[in-house]
């Protein structure tokens, strides 16, 4: 049987579902016996949700010039690309016709 | 979906490349800063990885979704940039085991201090409560790089533990401890918040 502290150990790898079958038992059995653990795991449950959604975006930098005049670059080119496979596209029609 | 941002990417739509570089460069500064152990660095690398993604979008053959690619992309270069630099990665590996509250057990393992109900404290309410939040932000902000990068890349981009240690170059066991370093910390300063009930 576990003991509390190997309970609170173990918690926040049982919440992701990231114990063996055998360690996910014990957990159980001991959570099932003990409102104190219970508790703990609702904790270490809970905080996995606040942290699945509320990570901080703190880190945004805006997009440099480099990356924009390089995203362009690639706008222009899929925008000739197009304008080659239009014309190309226009001559297969009148050839047909 | 993935295809369909390719599409638009490739379309050379720039609202759709604002937005996904406003969702994922955070965590790229993450994956990157963990690595390289340096902000001006990290923030080097994710642009050279950003021009590299410009670059090879049309090579992307969708075997990974999209924004794996990507991160795998800033992983790479920020390897590339650390063993140039001479760094490695200095993580504190030992086992995860102390990270528990030692004051809260007795010597025979069980409880001294019982935990707080968390009953009134639903995640609903501290997302909707501003002061908590910054709190949550603020513990997050301190947590080691590697801690940060691996809680992004867990609870936001969903990567299992091998795919995260394959990013940051650090053993899967390393990531288990690091993932729970972190969430502990974070839980640990909402307890205390619940001492002081007030607060929330």
């Amino acid at each position: 049987m576990l003991k509390c502290r190997e309970v609170c150990e173990k918690a926040h790898a049982y919440v992701d579902g990231d114990l063996t079958t055998w360690e996910k038992l014990m957990v159980r059995l001991h959570v099932s016996m003990c409102k104190n653990c219970t508790a703990f795991i609702d904790q270490a449950r809970k905080t996995k949700t606040i942290l699945s959604k509320s990570l901080p975006n703190d880190l945004s930098t805006p997009m440099s010039p480099t990356l924009v005049a390089a995203f362009s670059k690639l706008k222009s080119e899929s925008a000739g690309e197009q304008t080659t496979s239009e014309k190309a596209h226009i001559r297969r029609n009148s050839d047909d016709s | 979906m993935d295809s369909l941002l390719h599409t638009r990417l490739l379309a050379g739509e720039q609202h759709a490349f604002e937005e996904f570089f406003a969702e994922l460069n955070p965590t790229m500064l993450r994956v990157a800063q963990s690595i390289t152990g340096n902000r001006a660095t990290s923030e080097e690398v994710t642009q050279d990885a950003w021009l590299a993604v410009i670059e090879k979008l049309q090579s992307f053959n969708g075997d990974a979704p999209l924004r794996h690619w990507v991160l795998k992309i800033v992983s790479n270069k920020a390897l590339t940039r650390a063993t140039r630099d001479g760094k490695s990665n200095s993580l504190d590996t030992s086992s995860a085991t102390s990270d528990v509250n030692n004051d809260a057990f007795a010597s025979n393992g069980e409880w001294r201090e019982p935990p707080n109900l968390w009953d009134e404290l639903t995640p609903e309410r501290i997302l909707g409560g501003h002061q908590v939040l910054r709190l949550v932000h603020n513990a997050i902000k301190n947590l080691p790089p590697t801690q940060q990068a691996l809680l992004a890349l867990v609870e936001r981009e969903k990567l299992s533990a091998n795919q995260c240690a394959e990013l940051l170059d650090i053993s899967a066991g390393n990531v288990r401890v690091q993932l729970h370093r972190a969430r502990e910390t974070i839980r640990q300063m909402l307890d205390e918040q619940m001492d002081g009930e007030n607060n929330l």
